[in-house]
């Protein structure tokens, strides 16, 4: 057993002993027992033969008794240890309660840190290590990616949206236990200023059996009920269900009305239940059913369908199937499927199907939150490791106060392992207060830095707080034993003469005075670099805010209108509800101009089959494109596109007039080359009345404007004039450009919609800033969450550079006394108090340089347009820091200066 | 041999020689020695308990923490190991007496009963 353990060699004496002692009382027994036995006449062996007949079995009972001396030995053991631990932790107990100022000090100094740790790992854990909820064995449900080979960036590129037909081609994969597909969609129930918005996930109807997930009331989808022109179901989140219907049971059976006839109410998922995302979900569909209703039908067409990337797929490994294997499964299918796209330029070459888990932020497509967040986890830590190094500052600070009654204790005989381990019960005792005090942080300062940073996510599925709770303690326990153990090494190791010599002289060694000063040394290091990572962020925010996305999106909103069975209106309805609208929209006071488009910027992109003239084959760039969007006049001015030349779509540009397109820079240069493009012609399909493609002729060039990311790396685009355009089940979009007062001219604006048709249900208005703001996220994250650790550490650093100081002088103030008695001038004091933080700080601050200088680069990929050794950004930090450090100096050297003489020598 | 097949029939369990060793202990500390004696003279030879059960007893009482233990110097001056009751054990035998003279009492009111089933 554990008797084989080295090191143990006491345990094993011990039990030596514990059986040498039964063999000694039996020896006793025996021989007084035939001693009496001979007493009374019995010969000497009759006397033995009765004694072992009176005892038993003389070699069991022995055998007994040793192993029950054993346990109970073991026991005694435990106890003892138990006793001193218990001791030990009421001595650092009480030690707290001495100093309240001091415990305060440590302990805000771990609140802050572990706290800012406790937040940071409540977002991490959700973000990266929790997969979404109640979903059974989630390693074993993989994102499917459609990857390919695209010569112009020179690299494979994965992309989760697929069409339906590829889901199709990859339902058919044996290695998985179900395909399921998912696409989420905005929707509407109720109309006009009541109507309420919902976020819709369309799945297929083997989602639910496949994730193994269980309803909480009624039922999910049956299986093969998912087709176009299916029975319409629909499956309530748990939060829609308590929030839109009172969490009455008898939701099963009523319907609900997104405006395509009413769907059935089936059942209610479980609490937190998101699906695949972590962002919120109120209903799940059938995903044909309702694509049908609220799409058309091109996506299920054979010449069109593999266009629309729409949905993302999702498998169930099958037992014993590696993801390796699935993926080459999945990806002949795909290669077969894909290969004639490939081919004409139309698709990447050499397309396949990779596996990504089905937490996104370690998949192929990690967004740069994920990527922030995973920095910031690091940044956190090295904030918990700056306040590590303050209290261990402090503690050290108090134990060199206590020398003179550790150095009696050690005299005393008490050993150096109870004297270490105090302390180190102490920093743990003192961290968990801190932890507690954390909590509270990571409660409220989380739930802040959720709300505003990440509010899409759904936090609430009743895991998070428990684990946190968990990373909490952990971490206080580490980082107590861990702030603890340097000052307690510190007054352990040293010689118990020394210590009474130099607590009885009221001295300072050099060795201690150096670990404090390196202590200093090392949080100013570290704050430098929280800063300038700080810094290169704020200047990454400041970039992006106001990057020229070749559009002017302050002051310009969007507005779509919700039409409630899109087949229903035709399209000359349409056509007139859109010119009407317009026109109604101009004259809305606080609408400087007004336009429409059948696609808008970030939400919705379309391609149309395109020729151009003297060019063989368009190669698709990864981005997609070319992008097509066909405008109404006035589309230029009132989304702030500049016409470089030409002229933009005017209201000229009708049915019946010569076709005309306007060009984008960047896809003028693309087709021809240092050409001018104005007269060229693009050959485009659809049209009013055409079934070939036809001439549209250049009649502009526009400035490029983003469409898909704030910064396109390469973006083909042209527009054509909408009046010249079929209209079939388009979603139309009208944009505004509004003067002031924008919350209330949008108002309006919406108003002005809603009473247009009563065929509008409801209507989707926006300003430009509010889109922006979630692709902004990554960098608000950074320069918000950056910013506040790299103040935190920029306090606790002054904090520390002050105490080091402050008790330099008291600890001197026999010595600055003698001097000040001698005739030393003030400027000699000061310089002799303040050398070393001068020394402190300028050796801080070229080291924190320098460790930012050289990590930094590794950041670039997350800076936007900053470089990462930005001078302005150094520049300030150090600014900052040198103000800092001459504050928290000045107190201290201002005291050293103001030292009397007759009382400090008096003191002694 | 009568006597011996005697107790072995009365299954002296092992609660009821636990009483014993703490109520031989009583009057003060003692060794093995002693209590086994003190054990076949007060019960003039009716329970024959074989002596390592009362030694397990000891050890096992110990352990429980109701006894605590010694190394001492006997009489004769040799070394022995001696056995005390604990605060614990002293209110383990007084609860544990009490229990078995209710319970002792009981059966013998019953057997000393008259009365017949009507």
């Amino acid at each position: 057993m554990s008797g084989k353990l080295p090191g143990d060699a006491r345990r094993f004496m011990r039990l030596e002993s514990v059986d040498r002692d039964v063999d000694e009382e039996l020896g006793f027994h025996f021989e007084r027992t035939v001693e009496e036995l001979m007493s009374e006449g019995h010969s000497r062996s009759e006397a033995e033969a009765e004694a072992r007949r009176r005892f038993g079995d003389v070699r069991r009972y022995r055998r007994d008794l040793r192993t029950i001396d054993r346990s109970t030995e073991r026991r005694r053991h435990w106890r003892d240890g138990m006793n001193a631990t218990g001791r030990m932790a009421t001595e650092a107990a009480r030690s707290i309660v001495r100093s309240p100022a001091l415990t305060l000090g440590i302990v805000v100094a771990f609140a802050l840190g572990i706290g800012a740790n406790a937040t940071m790992f409540g977002i991490i854990d959700r973000l990266l290590l929790r997969p979404p909820s109640h979903i059974t064995d989630p390693g074993e449900v993989q994102h499917l990616y459609a990857e390919s080979f695209w010569s112009n960036v020179g690299k494979r590129v994965a992309e989760g949206s697929i069409s339906y037909q590829d889901f199709e081609d990859m339902k058919a994969a044996k290695s998985f236990d179900g395909v399921f597909a998912v696409s989420t969609r905005e929707l509407t129930i109720g109309r006009g200023e009541n109507a309420v918005k919902v976020e819709a996930t369309l799945v297929s109807d083997n989602f639910f059996r496949t994730l193994g997930t269980r309803a909480a009331a009624g039922r999910f989808f049956e299986p093969g009920t998912d087709a176009v022109g299916g029975p319409q179901e629909a499956v309530l989140s748990w939060g829609t269900w308590r929030t839109l219907y009172g969490g009455e049971r008898d939701v099963v059976g009523k319907t609900v009305d997104f405006g395509y006839g009413p769907y059935t109410i089936v059942g209610v998922a479980p609490r937190g239940f998101t699906g695949v995302q972590l962002s919120n979900v109120d209903l799940f569909l059938p995903i044909q059913v309702t694509a049908a209703q609220i799409m058309g039908m091109e996506w299920r067409s054979e010449e069109e369908g593999r266009n629309w990337q729409w949905l993302d797929a999702y498998g169930r490994l099958a037992d014993g199937v590696t993801a390796e294997r699935a993926a080459a499964e999945a990806s002949v299918l795909h290669r077969a499927a894909r290969l004639d796209d490939a081919e004409r330029g139309d698709w990447g070459a050499d397309p396949g199907i990779i596996l990504g888990s089905l937490i996104e932020a370690e998949g192929p497509n990690a967004g740069s939150e994920a990527v922030v967040t995973k920095l910031l986890a690091g940044v956190s830590l090295l904030v918990l490791l700056i306040a590590c190094v303050n209290v261990a500052n402090l503690l050290f600070a108090r134990t060199l106060r206590q020398r003179r009654e550790i150095a009696v204790r050690l005299a005393l005989g008490i050993s150096r392992y109870r004297l270490v381990g105090q302390l180190v019960l102490e920093g743990v005792f003192l961290a968990l207060l801190g932890g507690a005090a954390a909590l509270a942080i990571a409660h409220w300062g989380g739930g802040i830095v959720r709300e505003t940073l990440l509010p899409d996510v759904v936090w609430d599925d009743g895991m998070g707080d428990r684990r946190v709770l968990i990373a909490v303690a952990v971490i206080a326990i580490l980082a107590g034993a861990i702030a603890a153990i340097v000052p307690a090494m510190q007054v352990a190791r040293r010689d118990v003469a020394d210590t009474i010599r130099e607590a009885t002289a009221g001295g300072l060694t050099r060795t201690t005075s150096r670990v404090r000063t390196s202590l200093a040394l090392a949080q100013t290091v570290l704050s430098v670099v929280l800063l300038i990572g700080a810094g290169l962020f704020v200047r990454s925010l400041d970039n992006v805010r106001h990057l020229d996305l070749g559009f002017d999106p302050s002051g310009l909103a969007w507005i779509s209108p919700r039409i409630s069975n899109a087949t229903a209106v035709s399209p000359e309805d349409r056509t007139r509800i859109f010119n009407e609208g317009m026109e109604r929209l101009r004259r809305v006071p606080g609408v400087q101009s007004a336009s429409a488009a059948a696609t808008m910027p970030f939400r919705s992109r379309r391609t149309r089959r395109l020729r151009a003239e003297g060019v063989d084959s368009i190669k698709r760039p990864p981005s997609g494109g070319p992008y097509v969007h066909e405008v109404a006049p006035d589309y230029f001015e009132t989304m702030g596109i500049a016409i470089l030349a030409g002229r933009g779509i005017t209201a000229q540009d009708v049915n019946g007039a010569p076709r005309v397109a306007v060009i984008g820079k960047t896809m003028a240069e693309y087709l021809w080359p240092r050409t001018n493009p104005i007269g060229k012609c693009l050959y485009v399909s659809g049209g009013e009345g055409l079934s070939q493609p036809a001439c549209s002729t250049i009649v502009g060039v526009a400035e490029d404007a983003s469409n898909i990311e704030l910064r396109d790396d390469v973006i083909l685009q042209y527009y054509l004039s909408l009046s010249q355009m079929d209209r079939n089940g388009r979603l139309d979009y009208w944009f505004v450009r509004m003067n002031g007062e924008e919350a209330g001219t949008l108002q309006s604006v919406r108003r002005e919609v809603l009473a247009l048709d009563d065929r509008i249900r409801y209507a989707d208005a926006e300003t430009f800033e509010a889109l922006l703001q979630p692709k902004r996220q990554a960098w608000e994250l950074g320069a918000t969450m950056f910013g506040m650790f790299g103040l935190l550490a920029l306090v606790v650093a002054a904090i520390g550079l002050y105490s080091v100081l402050a008790f330099d002088v008291a600890q001197r103030m026999r010595e600055l006394g003698l001097r000040t008695a001698l005739g030393a001038s003030t400027g000699r004091l000061l310089r002799m108090v303040l050398s070393r933080a001068i020394g402190v700080t300028i050796t801080g601050l070229v080291l924190g340089c320098a460790v930012a200088f050289a990590l930094a680069p590794r950041f670039e990929p997350l800076l936007f347009d900053t470089s990462p050794h930005d001078p302005a950004t150094f520049g300030i930090v150090t600014l900052t820091l040198l103000a800092v450090a001459f504050a928290a100096a000045a107190i201290p050297g201002w005291r050293a200066t103001r030292v009397d003489p007759n009382v400090t020598l008096r003191a002694d | 041999m009568a006597a011996r097949t005697r107790a072995e029939a009365m299954n002296l369990l092992q609660g009821t020689l636990d009483l014993l060793v703490l109520k031989a202990l009583k009057a003060g500390p003692g060794h093995g020695y002693a209590v086994a004696r003190w054990v076949r003279e007060t019960t003039e030879g009716t329970l024959e308990v074989e002596e390592g059960a009362l030694y397990t007893s000891l050890h096992r009482l110990e352990r429980r923490g109701l006894l605590e233990s010694e190394w001492g110097f006997s009489e004769n001056n040799r070394r022995a190991k001696y056995y005390a009751l604990t605060a614990r054990g002293e209110r383990e035998l007084a609860a544990e007496a009490t229990a078995w003279t209710r319970y002792a009492e009981a059966v013998f009111k019953v057997l000393r009963s008259s009365e017949v089933l009507s």
